[in-house]
């Protein structure tokens, strides 16, 4: 078995071995051992990645014949940080879980770690059918974990969440059939070249696009993220933000883009005009919030908004400032992975204690909480996009590309660091500052070591992409520059 | 060839026949496993048997393939699975283990035998009406309870009004072409302009079968029949019919009446929409987990007349998979359900609250059983869904996988509610399923059969185009 094939199958069949393994404290052990593991392999992917030799760890055998389909794997630069951001995320959310589920824990760490099998196993598909068998399936433990172990109005948010990513993917299925019978293969690379009209192109590139707005989410089909997030357990949350919209944006950039270059040049200004409405008028709706999970949900929405535009002004742009804004709107999707499931665990350490996400309950924590407190700003302030953290590198990326299509375009881009500075200070500035007014947060427990282990985890890397984010422009640069190229390989004659 | 020869092609038939017989007149307790030995020694006659090539037999009243012997062993697979679900429930231990039962299902077999091999209409319409036969008093049975009796009374009703709607469509294509053998009349119709008989011939046709087999707007019956017979009867009406029915429409228009294609698509593909709208649709209403399942049923229908819209062999080979795949679907619901029943009453859909809390390994199977009903991956439901779209696509038909896909979705929301009942929710009162080991080791056999076909599918694609090659080959 390949190397990737490993990482996709360990956690789903230590998963599974959880259930018959029964005994709590062993089920932990073992889920944060499978998971490390897996984590261990995929630094093992990147020692031994080249960026410049395209797609790599290649696992490929025939697996239906009759539909063409292959059971095939692979990496490249644009999916390998999003592999290892999974398997990162994967620890960190059984972490997180380690004493949150009340009942039913084996079945709650079996639903992560074959989440996050599946999860990988969606960026290495190099095949469409098995990408959407991965990109479906992971519903299933989703919708449970936000099912089983959410909060009082979960079975609300579980099935909404089921029900409108289900409705995204299954036209974007009908799109990845209407693909496989005109090119006789479900190869993603083979699509490439497909020659499409333009008329194909834009049905096909509004369907994939629904299937992907859904994920990412764009507005206006972003309301179930609310309510899965507010209603999913912390560990849940944390996956969800870091990594399943993240699969929106990379379906974007693995299929959109490429496939239909044509539409996506004529509908740009659509996908522009809703992230940019994601950025400013979620912003504000950010702002409004008194519920703290609500406010990093639409936080994402957001931020997410953001990687969109960033992908999508390429059309606008030299290829030199194209390069600057895709290579922005992918780091900050990892940024994004790190900072959000950061404040997630964040306010998973504050329910943990007062057993409420209203701000208004809180205040003061500073007081008993120091190392919490300090930790909880520098997050929020990584999520407004502070220098030398890693919200900064892919936002002024994307603001300075943003800058060449248009300086209107760029200031309301650019909302998006102001309102994130205003809602993530708001926030901290009434949870953590100010006199401890509430009795219970007087009475707080600052960290511990396995909380402070976490925050910690996360702290280093959006410290260090902050700092010296080459290594990991390094390892995109290369696919970002093929992905130009085929966004830009018109196939219709459309080029502007 | 000689009558020696066609009685041995004959003979797994036969077997059923004289199987039935002894089982009727054995006693009491040897019924059940004289039953089991007859199946089996029909499977092992078909095995046995097997032709090379499709051959024709009986004057060319009958086809015996090697192709669609598969199928009749499924079909045999799947009646064994059901009758031995069935042997749990409490009520049987009176008429539905009787002798008369068991009787009454192998003839249904004989039936369906019958109908996959039938090359000509009156060996068609006989298999269909000993079938049918065998249901109606299989439905009637438990003669103290009186929404059986109704559901009985209905079905035998509309079933002989669908007959006749069928019998008369017949007739007028005899009186066109002046053969009732499919081969013939499939050859003539090629050379034949279409006129008013023929369309008239088609439409009957299509709406006894329509009817038959339960597509809106010819569905009515179907839901106060699952709901209303015995557990045991309803299970297996749910399960092998199903694919008998298939077959009738395949022998009936993929092969006799495929000249006329132009014409009967437009009618198939708003019974496949209408049907998928409305089961989906209404299916979320229901509270009785019968009732459910039956529209459920209904808008899995709809999904393989949408495969035969197609009109091509791949449409034809997506339509038997999907079928065999909802097949094993009803039977391990029903399955399922037969041994949430053995002890307590559990119809409604409640009751399957909690059921994660107190048998976890139960609602699993029940996961994957809806799961692979609403079609999400990692179960044969995806490839069957992903099957007809292909050929549905293929065909130029788009429009029409859009709305069938999006009808999925609002069919995602029932499974999904039996799986948030199950996990998300405290039970009302506590489960209380059989503890027959056998029993819950086949219906989780079942529904991992599903898992199974989903991680090897080749072989029953391979199974199913091969199956629907002979229909299409048979011209």
């Amino acid at each position: 078995m390949s190397l990737l094939g490993l990482m996709i199958w360990t956690p789903i069949a230590a998963g599974f071995a959880t259930l018959v393994l029964r005994d709590p404290a062993v089920v932990r052990r073992w889920s944060l051992a499978a998971s490390l593991f897996v984590f261990v392999l995929s630094l093992v992917a990147v020692a031994g990645f080249d960026p410049a030799a395209g797609y790599q760890w290649q696992y490929q055998t025939s697996w239906i014949p009759a539909f063409n389909i292959d059971y095939h794997l692979g990496v490249d630069g644009l999916s390998l940080p999003l592999v290892v951001l999974t398997a990162f995320i994967g620890v960190l959310a059984i972490l997180t879980g380690w004493n949150t589920a009340t009942r039913h824990i084996t079945q709650f760490f079996a639903a992560f770690l074959i989440l996050e099998g599946l999860l990988i196993g969606v960026f290495c598909a190099m095949d469409a059918a098995l990408f959407y068998v991965f990109f479906e399936a992971m519903l299933i433990p989703m919708f449970l974990i936000i099912g089983i172990w959410g909060s009082d109005n979960r079975v609300y948010a579980a099935v909404k969440f089921f029900l409108y990513t289900f409705l995204g993917s299954v036209l974007m299925l009908v799109a990845f059939v209407y693909l496989a019978l005109q090119s006789e293969s479900f190869r993603i690379t083979d699509w490439y070249a497909l020659p499409l009209s333009s008329l194909e192109q834009t049905w096909l590139f509004l369907a994939l696009l629904l299937g992907f707005a859904v994920k990412v989410p764009m507005w206006p089909v972003h309301t179930w993220l609310p309510d899965a997030h507010v209603e999913a357990p912390a560990a849940g949350s944390v996956v969800l933000a870091a990594v399943l919209l993240k699969i929106g944006g990379y379906g974007l950039l693995r299929f959109c883009l490429p496939v239909a270059p044509d539409a996506s040049l004529a509908l740009d200004g659509l996908v522009i005009g809703l992230s940019l409405i994601a950025v400013v008028y979620i912003g504000f709706t950010a702002l409004a919030q008194t519920d703290m999970k609500k406010l990093i949900a639409y936080s994402s929405i957001a931020h997410m908004g953001f990687v969109t535009l960033g992908l999508f002004i390429l059309y606008r742009l030299a290829t030199e400032t194209a390069m600057l804004s895709v290579s922005g709107a992918i780091v900050q999707m990892i940024s994004h992975g790190l900072v959000s499931a950061a404040l997630f665990v964040c306010v998973g350490v504050l329910y943990d204690r007062r057993h409420s996400r209203n701000i208004q309950d809180y205040g003061g924590v500073l007081e008993t909480m120091p190392v919490f407190g300090a930790l909880f700003v520098f997050f929020a302030l990584a999520n407004a996009g502070l220098p030398g953290t890693s919200g900064f590198v892919g936002e002024v990326m994307v603001i300075l590309a943003t800058f060449q299509a248009g300086w209107w375009l760029a200031v309301l881009a650019a909302m998006v660091v102001v309102l994130g500075a205003a809602y993530s200070l708001w926030m901290v500035r009434r949870v953590v500052f100010g006199p401890a007014e509430h009795a219970e947060v007087k009475a707080f427990q600052d960290l511990s070591g396995r909380e402070m282990l976490i925050l910690m985890a996360l702290a280093v890397p959006v410290l260090g992409v902050g700092l010296w984010p080459v290594p990991l422009l390094d390892l995109i640069e290369p696919s970002v520059v093929q992905l130009i190229d085929q966004a830009q390989a018109f196939k219709a004659g459309g080029a502007p | 060839m000689s009558v020696a020869q066609e009685m041995i092609l004959m003979l797994p038939e036969i077997v059923l026949v004289v199987g039935a017989c002894f089982i009727l007149l054995c006693p009491r307790p040897l019924a059940w496993p004289l039953t089991m030995l007859t199946l089996a020694a029909a499977v092992g006659a078909m095995l046995a048997t097997a032709p090379d090539a499709p051959i024709l037999l009986m004057s060319g009243m009958f086809e015996r393939s090697a192709e669609v012997d598969v199928l009749r062993i499924l079909i045999c697979v799947l009646t064994v699975l059901v009758l031995r679900y069935a042997r749990g429930y409490p009520v049987s231990s009176d008429r539905l283990q009787s002798n008369e039962f068991y009787t009454l299902a192998t003839f249904g077999c004989v039936g369906m035998f019958l109908i996959s091999g039938a090359e000509h209409l009156v060996a068609l319409y006989m298999g269909l009406e000993i079938l049918a036969l065998s249901l109606y008093p299989m439905i009637a049975m438990v003669r103290d309870d009186g929404r059986a009796g109704e559901a009985a009374l209905k079905y035998f009703v509309l079933g002989a009004l669908a007959s006749g709607f069928l019998l008369y469509g017949m007739s007028l294509m005899y009186a066109a072409t002046g053969t009732l053998h499919i081969g013939e009349l499939a050859e003539r119709l090629g050379q034949m302009e279409t006129n008013r008989i023929l369309l008239l011939g088609t439409v009957f046709m299509l709406a006894g079968l329509a009817f038959k087999l339960g597509a809106t707007p010819f569905h009515m019956w179907l839901p106060d029949v699952y709901d209303g017979s015995s557990l045991p009867a309803a299970t297996y009406l749910s399960a092998a019919p199903k694919i008998a029915g298939l077959l009738l429409l395949l022998r009936l228009f993929g092969d006799g009446l495929m000249a006329l294609a132009a014409d009967w698509t437009t009618l198939m593909m708003a019974l496949a929409v209408l049907s998928l709208l409305l089961g989906n649709l209404v299916a979320i209403a229901q509270t009785r987990i019968r009732r459910m399942l039956a529209y459920s049923a209904i808008a899995h229908t709809g999904f393989v007349f949408l495969a035969l819209c197609a009109g091509s062999p791949k449409g034809m080979g997506s339509a038997v998979f999907y079928t065999l795949v909802y097949a094993l679907m009803a039977a391990g619901s029903f399955g399922m359900l037969l041994l949430l029943n053995a002890r307590t009453t559990a119809e409604d859909i409640k009751d399957f609250k909690g059921l994660n809390h107190s048998h976890p390994w139960l609602a699993i199977m029940v996961l994957i059983l809806m799961f692979s009903m609403a079609g999400v991956p990692l179960t044969a439901g995806f490839y069957a869904k992903l099957y007809v779209l292909q050929a549905v696509v293929e065909a130029g038909l788009w429009p029409l996988a859009v709305a069938a896909v999006l009808l999925t979705v609002v069919g995602a929301y029932y499974y999904l509610r039996i799986v948030w009942y199950m996990y998300f929710e405290e039970a009302e009162r506590p489960a209380e399923p059989g503890e027959d080991l056998t029993h819950v080791f086949l219906v989780s056999a079942n529904a991992l059969v599903l898992v199974v076909i989903f991680a090897v599918p080749q072989p029953w694609l391979e199974m199913s185009q091969r199956a629907a090659g002979v229909f299409v080959g048979g011209q």
